[in-house]
């Protein structure tokens, strides 16, 4: 243990919904980025009501997490028009600080709130030029574009004095952020107001004259920047954050406890060691993930950085999570079947995941039940070490 | 309206008339697409300049921190003396040209600002220095009308060439030995094999990959709707193709040719993008299922089991109690809606409860009522 405490960046996750907000702050965030109904890029993702808003921002401030907004799409004059009386809303409930690309939202959030201003990855600011032009327009912060290294991050920290954001886990876009409007010619929908089909993940023929191909080949591999954390802490980085507002509960969870975890143990001891790294990455691989790489954190994103596959579901997921907790069974809503005879892992909000071998399970009729169905609630003997929590996620094949 | 012809040689440029046509001039070192490089370009430069041409230098390329340097120091080997503005994307770019020259800037405004309060704070910010927005497609004639009457600044907009869609740094192409390098760049075409989309011109340089829509934009043949539109100029960029398509065109514009005649005549498969109407963020809308979101205040929560002839588990989630009694409305998933009055409330442990606040309860099962169901005080909520 060092006698001072390193100063490590805060960890940023991203909570698609309101339970999973509730998840990646009992896994250890320490902010989360969420959307409301509109004016963000994840349409797809549950989002957030503003009541919805107002609970999870008590939920995290609670536990003295922060909450930034999104409103990171690339707004039109009508979609502008609604926002003012949005940013009144936000700022009276205590959203901590806007994630935004655009000029005209800035200025709208200027004029309308005192809020904070982050600059969303979206306005792909590469450059200390750059991050000083959103200086002047009262930004605070600059979640750098994907494409800029560890060591440019170290550079324009040392040329402007602005709070950094780094993307360090997750889905990457393959075009420069903000660069990308496949969608809106193809599938009339707009990529830069939540709309994004993605079109970079399918399969391509690519053709030149007698020469011809199948590939994936502008499909990203996923950032994974676990084994890099000494490396953020010391570009000065102040924030890393981990993408995937549309993931799962899962996803979400476990981010949260492994670069928590990480972090934590960085800042207290001043170094990982490989062995818990190896722990780490393998808690990484438990959810559904395109094959991992660091992509532009080192040096520039090679041809090893495509992801040439079909992207497959993990057979290893979320299978539940713990309900309640009574003296001698816990009862389990389940997501995903499985049947007596099946070993589970219990993912505890702090330390190892716990083993569950299921010997016997039953309804909350106490029916004895042999395999389970998704949507249903079943009781399930405590295990041995009995440490268990209302609201820790069980984790097994799926 | 004045026409912004993208040029790469003297050819080209005889083509043009100085005293309604521009032009713009790339080079392979600073420019997202140019089979120049910077020496040739400065020689056009001046050429173009000489001939009574305003010349306007594509400085288009995002830069990160580290090649910053480098592409500045590049962009200073430019002959400024015969350059009218800088066309400029990377917003650190602008910052840097304002700082360290006299050039006038053409702010590439094309992705991420669709707005007229974003231009305005451009505007503001680089005063005078800006002399024009280079805006987006994605932009209607209509928008475009009212743009040009609340700006200061001139706008400029495609109006016939190739649609960037896509822009990585990243080389997606090159590593695949089989293709053939023209001039420092590959081009392939690219087909979905999972849309019905065939033959996107994909293109690879120093700078990065590039992907283009399938079928070039065409205005001209809306010359009318193009010059009530108020842009000041548009741009024509048939680089990528063969150079007598130019001079057709040109010799066609010079001969007052538009409407379907001049389309069929010059580019019979082109689309016009968003020009008329953009209706992009419609669609998308109808992917949710709005029964099953969260509303107001009056939320109760959500059912999360329902045994047949059993039970319903729900889980509460809101500010109000349960009570036995209370009357209720459920939304089902599907829009169904009953209202009900609840009889009996049970802990999971089946201890009979008079209310409950947040948390885990259980009540009668009723048919028809399923998981994630949503349930409200009765009148509470209408959808």
């Amino acid at each position: 243990m060092l006698e001072k405490p390193l100063k490590v960046p805060e960890l940023l996750v991203p909570a698609g919904s309101l339970e999973k907000l509730k998840v990646a702050v009992d896994y250890g965030a320490d902010a989360i980025y969420l959307a409301g109904l509109k004016f963000g890029l994840r349409a797809a993702a549950d989002n957030f009501t503003e009541t919805e808003l107002d609970e999870g921002i008590r939920y995290a401030h609670e536990r003295e997490v922060k909450v930034y907004l999104v409103l990171n799409g690339f707004l039109h004059d009508k979609d502008l028009s609604e926002l003012p009386d949005f940013l009144k809303y936000i700022e009276k409930i205590g959203v901590d600080a806007v994630i935004v690309s655009d000029l005209g939202v800035i200025e709208t959030v200027k004029n309308h709130s005192n809020l904070e201003i982050h600059l969303s990855t979206q306005a792909s600011c590469l450059n200390a030029q750059s991050a000083k032009f959103w200086k002047n327009f009262g930004v605070t912060r600059i979640v750098v574009g994907r494409e800029v290294s560890l060591s440019e991050v170290k550079d324009i920290k040392a040329k402007v004095d602005i709070e950094i954001e780094m993307f360090i886990h997750g889905s990457m876009c393959m075009a420069y952020s903000g660069n990308c409007t496949i969608s809106n010619y193809t599938q009339g929908r707009d990529s830069n107001r939540g709309g994004c089909a993605h079109s970079c993940r399918f399969q391509y023929s690519l053709e030149q004259n007698d020469q011809k191909l199948s590939s994936f080949f502008m499909s990203s591999k996923d950032l994974n920047g676990l084994s890099l954390i000494e490396e953020f802490s010391k570009a000065g980085v102040d924030s890393v954050k981990v993408e995937g507002r549309m993931k799962s509960h899962l996803y979400a969870g476990t981010v949260a406890k492994v670069y928590s975890e990480a972090l934590n143990e960085f800042k207290n001891t001043g170094k990982l060691e490989a062995q818990r790294i190896s722990f780490w990455q393998n808690e990484l691989k438990k959810f559904t993930h395109r094959e991992y790489a660091e992509v532009n954190l080192i040096e520039k994103a090679g041809a090893d950085t495509v992801y040439f596959e079909r992207e497959n579901e993990n057979n290893y997921g979320m299978l539940g999570r713990v309900l309640e907790v009574k003296d001698e069974y816990f009862v389990m809503q389940v997501r995903h079947a499985f049947e007596v005879g099946h070993s589970l892992e219990i993912l505890p909000f702090k330390g190892s995941p716990i083993k569950l071998d299921i010997q016997n399970m039953s309804s909350l009729t106490n029916e004895p039940i042999e395999r389970t169905k998704p949507s249903t609630l079943v009781k399930i003997p405590l295990p041995r070490e009995r440490v268990v929590e209302a609201n820790y996620l069980i984790r097994g094949f799926k | 309206m004045r026409l912004s012809y993208a040029i790469e040689n003297e050819e080209q440029l005889k083509l043009l008339n100085p005293k309604v046509d521009e032009v713009i001039i790339a080079c392979k070192e600073l420019s997202r697409f140019s089979h120049l490089n910077l020496e040739e370009a400065s020689q056009l430069i001046k050429i173009a300049k000489d001939s009574g041409f305003n010349v306007f230098f594509d400085f288009d390329v995002l830069s990160t921190e580290s090649d910053f340097k480098f592409l500045t120091n590049e962009f200073l080997k430019l002959p400024f003396q015969f350059i009218t503005a800088i066309r400029v994307q990377d917003l650190g770019i602008a910052e840097f040209i304002k700082s360290t020259t006299d050039l006038d800037l053409h702010l590439i405004t094309e992705t991420g600002n669709h707005n007229l309060i974003g231009l305005k704070a451009y505007e503001s910010y680089f005063g005078k220095r800006v002399t024009r927005f280079v805006v987006s497609s994605e932009l209607n004639y209509e928008l475009l009308k009212s743009y040009s009457q609340e700006l200061n600044t001139p706008l400029e907009a495609l109006g016939f060439g190739r649609l960037l869609i896509f822009y990585t740094p990243r080389k997606l192409v090159s590593h695949y030995d089989r293709f053939e390098w023209i001039n420092e760049q590959i081009e392939v075409s690219a087909s979905s094999e999972e849309s019905p989309h065939k033959g996107f011109p994909v293109l690879e340089n120093k700078h990065g990959t590039f992907m283009y829509h399938i079928k070039e934009l065409f205005l001209f043949d809306k010359m009318d709707l193009l010059i009530e539109s108020g842009l000041f100029s548009v741009r024509v960029d048939l680089r990528h193709r063969d150079g007598k398509l130019l001079e057709l065109f040109v010799n066609n514009i010079k001969l007052g040719l538009t409407g379907p005649e001049l389309k069929k005549k010059i580019a019979p498969k082109s689309i016009r993008g968003y020009f008329l109407t953009n209706k992009s963020d419609v669609l998308f809308k109808k992917l949710k299922n709005y029964r099953i979101q969260r509303k107001d205040s009056h939320y109760l929560g959500e059912v999360i089991d329902a045994s047949k002839d059993n039970y319903l588990a729900i889980e509460l989630k809101g500010s109000a109690d349960l009570k036995v009694g209370d009357e209720i409305t459920i939304y089902n998933p599907d829009g169904k809606i009953k209202d009900v009055r609840i009889e009996i409330l049970k802990d999971f442990s089946g201890n009979s409860l008079e209310e409950k606040k947040m948390g885990l309860v259980l009540t009668k099962y009723l048919s028809g009522v399923w998981v994630k169901a949503q349930l409200y005080q009765k009148s509470a909520q209408n959808f």
